[in-house]
């Protein structure tokens, strides 16, 4: 039992990083709690004051959300670790380790799906709906949707290119997003997603118990783990090595996604906001170039800044392919919701400005994602979402969205300088 | 002319000193090994000098030239293999220096050239997947060799490869210092350095700790190899010579240390006792005995300098 708690710990606090989320995590849980335990009139409201009571509940269960994702997010390396100690020896020597291994993943996955239903029922305490559904309803919809999107963290780690990053972000966030969405409209008994989250556990111990017959499936291609594109005829020599040869690919890999979405997703907030986020995951593809570009580099014999103007013109060829095909998509969408002009061009625009910022936000990134990346990261997703409401509200803010985009191109321009700064002092052994 | 020369060169990742103050002169010509053991900051190095790292402190020149202009211009004449070959498993090798070369900006002679260089030609046509370990660290020395550059940077050339195909490298390597290019290889397998190059440099915790030629390196301080026809007597006056600082007894000869290092005083000192040498030769040390004997010495010094 301790060697299974041991684990179930380092799984989620492997890296510094995964510990500092987990302790943010609990911290905002513990806040929570004891927000709804000691001050409940808060979110009970009083008769004077009943909006001061829903605005306090929108908070709280905006920080459950947010303390059940971070928690989420601390364990992100699980699937990793798992993996690298099913296919070790060390865990045949230790009594039980396969049992072990699979009860520490399973007690993750279990707690963080029990503490996010716990989180969920408080969230809507004396709300006029049944009680003990509700914690159950999110049970099974937490153990489906965090099973998921771990498997899929898992295939992501196992075959690591742009493509499979690229679609391993996407269905991530369809599979905590999308049984959710279905759940709150009725149009699913949650009861039913623990078959198959009993048969991907079932899945999962088979590969554990079995891991060592699976080495030969595990091991990754050299091709694949470097993640270079596949030639294509008349694919450029430098976009193969920086796996840029094959833009129709990730152009047409945002398609199914668009399709499912839009089955689910009938707003047009909605829609717009995952338009933009494919747009922005697009540019955010560049993010990888500084590591790759180091064999260009040495076989290439450019310069600093030939070489980041090569790169640079790859990656925003790349771009225009994938924003074309969202364009197409979004004129259907428009049509079909019958977008006004103004909606529809300022949209596109909100498009073109998001992959624009995605690119060279990723081209600036040649060190990983740090604190100050990410912050940069998150401040332009930000005020993206700002721009999709501004250009869906009703009514909708033309002048500010167009403002706005303006704002947008001096970020843009900014992240630009800063990534053709950084590319001139590379050093690719921080990469 | 001096193809490479460093001065002072340091690289310090956080906390962690990777290389201190490296300071050598590799001429035109030279087959140049930087030998070390893992971590010692070989790589580290190689790859400032061919600019995929910043040094944090120090200089260097490539073809006695230091601008920025001049490095860029240097580096064109470098080629290396920084990286455990790395191609499209399923295109042949042929198509895959095709990729190489449209990146150097090169036509489908050269190509041909380097395949020729690596003797390669009639096995190109096959799947880069199907080839051995040796073929395939010969078609990264073909891809490196594509644009004939002077001077060759081959960072583990024999690693992980099989007796036969160290061999083969080896022999590569050689043929290419007999075509007159210069190279500059790391590793930490002692005896290919020792096989292959004609100076070397040891570096161990970032810090160069002796370099040299190899005969310099190896050559022992004041070990001499002693042969009489009795043995039982040569050792006896050996150790009673008042110079003698140690002696060890092989099967067929006498190995011993000097202390004021003066052969002909020994040979005097033997003969005046009616023991004539038909054997007196400089005692020669392996590689490895030198590699060993100068880090451990470094890194003593490095802890009392500490």
């Amino acid at each position: 039992m301790k060697a299974v708690l041991r684990l179930a710990v380092v799984c989620m606090s492997a890296t510094p990083l995964a510990h500092g989320l987990a302790i943010a995590g609990l911290i905002l849980v513990l806040l929570t709690l004891i927000t709804q335990r000691i001050f409940p009139w808060w979110t009970l409201g009083v008769a004077a004051q009943p909006r001061l009571a829903l605005g306090f509940q929108l908070v709280l269960a905006l920080l459950s959300s947010i303390a059940s994702l971070l928690l989420f997010c601390s364990a992100t390396g699980m699937p990793a670790l798992i993996h690298r100690l099913a296919m070790g020896h060390q865990v045949g020597v230790m009594p039980h380790g396969r049992l072990k291994l699979l009860t520490s993943a399973g007690l993750v996955v279990g707690g963080l799906s029990l503490l996010s239903a716990t989180l969920a029922y408080l969230s809507f305490v004396d709300f006029p709906l049944e009680l003990p559904p509700i914690f159950w309803s999110s049970l099974y919809l937490s153990l489906f949707a965090f099973t998921l999107s771990y498997m899929v963290i898992w295939l992501m780690g196992l075959y690591r290119t742009t493509m499979t990053t690229f679609v391993g972000v996407l269905l991530v966030i369809l599979c905590l997003l999308v049984p959710m969405r279905l759940s709150l409209r009725g149009a699913m008994e949650t009861q039913i997603l623990l078959i198959p989250t009993l048969l991907m556990w079932g899945m999962i111990g088979g590969l554990i118990f079995a891991a060592p017959r699976f080495a030969t499936i595990a091991k990754r291609p050299a091709f694949i783990a470097d993640g270079a594109g596949s030639p294509g005829a008349g694919s450029k020599p430098i976009d193969l090595l920086l796996g840029t040869a094959n833009p129709w690919r990730y152009a047409l890999a945002q398609i199914p996604p668009l399709f499912l979405a839009g089955m689910l997703v009938v707003d047009t907030p909605g829609m717009l906001v995952l338009f933009v986020l494919l747009a922005t995951l697009t540019g955010a593809a560049a993010s990888l170039a500084a590591g790759r570009s180091r064999r260009l580099w040495l076989r290439s014999g450019a310069s600093r800044a030939e070489l980041y103007r090569m790169v640079e013109s790859a990656h925003v060829r790349q771009g225009v392919w994938s924003l074309l095909v969202l364009i197409l998509m979004f004129a259907l969408v428009g049509g079909l919701a019958k977008f006004s002009p103004a909606k529809f061009g300022t949209g596109i625009v909100l498009l073109v400005v998001a992959m624009a910022t995605g690119n060279w936000l990723g081209l600036f990134c040649t060190q990983g994602l740090g604190w100050r990346e990410g912050g940069c990261a998150i401040i332009a997703m930000g005020l993206l979402m700002l721009g999709a409401y501004l250009c869906v509200a009703a009514p909708p803010h033309y002048l500010a969205a167009f403002s706005l985009d303006l704002a947008f191109l001096g970020l843009i321009a900014g992240f630009r300088y800063l990534a053709m700064k950084r590319w001139r002092e590379i050093d690719w052994m921080r990469c | 002319m001096s193809v490479i020369e460093t001065s002072n060169l340091t690289k310090r990742f956080g906390k962690t000193l990777a290389v201190d103050d490296v300071s050598l002169k590799v001429e035109r010509g030279h087959v140049y090994g930087i030998l070390g053991p893992n971590g010692s900051g070989k790589t580290t190095t190689i790859g400032m000098i061919v600019g995929i790292i910043r040094p944090t402190s120090g200089t260097f020149r490539l073809f006695d030239g230091d601008t920025p202009q001049d490095l860029h211009e240097a580096r064109r004449r470098i080629g290396g293999t920084l990286e455990q070959p790395n191609f499209y498993p399923f295109l042949t090798g042929r198509e895959n220096l095709k990729i190489v070369a449209g990146i150097k900006g090169l036509g489908k002679r050269e190509i041909e050239t380097a395949l020729a260089v690596v003797n390669m030609s009639d096995r190109a046509h096959k799947e880069f997947k199907t080839f051995s370990l040796g073929m395939k660290q010969r078609l990264a020395l073909a891809a490196a060799m594509l644009g004939d550059p002077e001077l060759l940077i081959l960072d583990e050339p024999t690693n992980s490869l099989d007796p036969e195909g160290m061999v083969e490298i080896r022999e590569l390597i050689l043929k290419l210092a007999g075509l007159g290019k210069t190279i500059v290889l790391a590793s930490h397998l002692l005896v290919e350095v020792e096989r292959i190059c004609s100076h070397v440099a040891i570096i161990k915790n970032g810090r160069l700790l002796k370099h040299g030629t190899v005969a310099e390196i190896t050559r022992g301080d004041s070990s001499y190899s002693v042969h009489a026809g009795d043995l039982n007597s040569l050792q006896t006056a050996i150790e009673n010579y008042p110079g003698t600082q140690h002696t060890h007894r092989h099967t067929d000869r006498i190995i011993v240390e000097l202390k004021d290092n003066d052969p002909a005083a020994l040979n005097r000192y033997l003969a005046q006792r009616g023991i004539y040498l038909s054997e007196l030769s400089e005692q020669e040390r392996s590689l490895e005995d030198a590699f060993m004997e100068v880090a451990f010495t470094g890194e003593s010094n490095s802890r009392q300098g500490s």
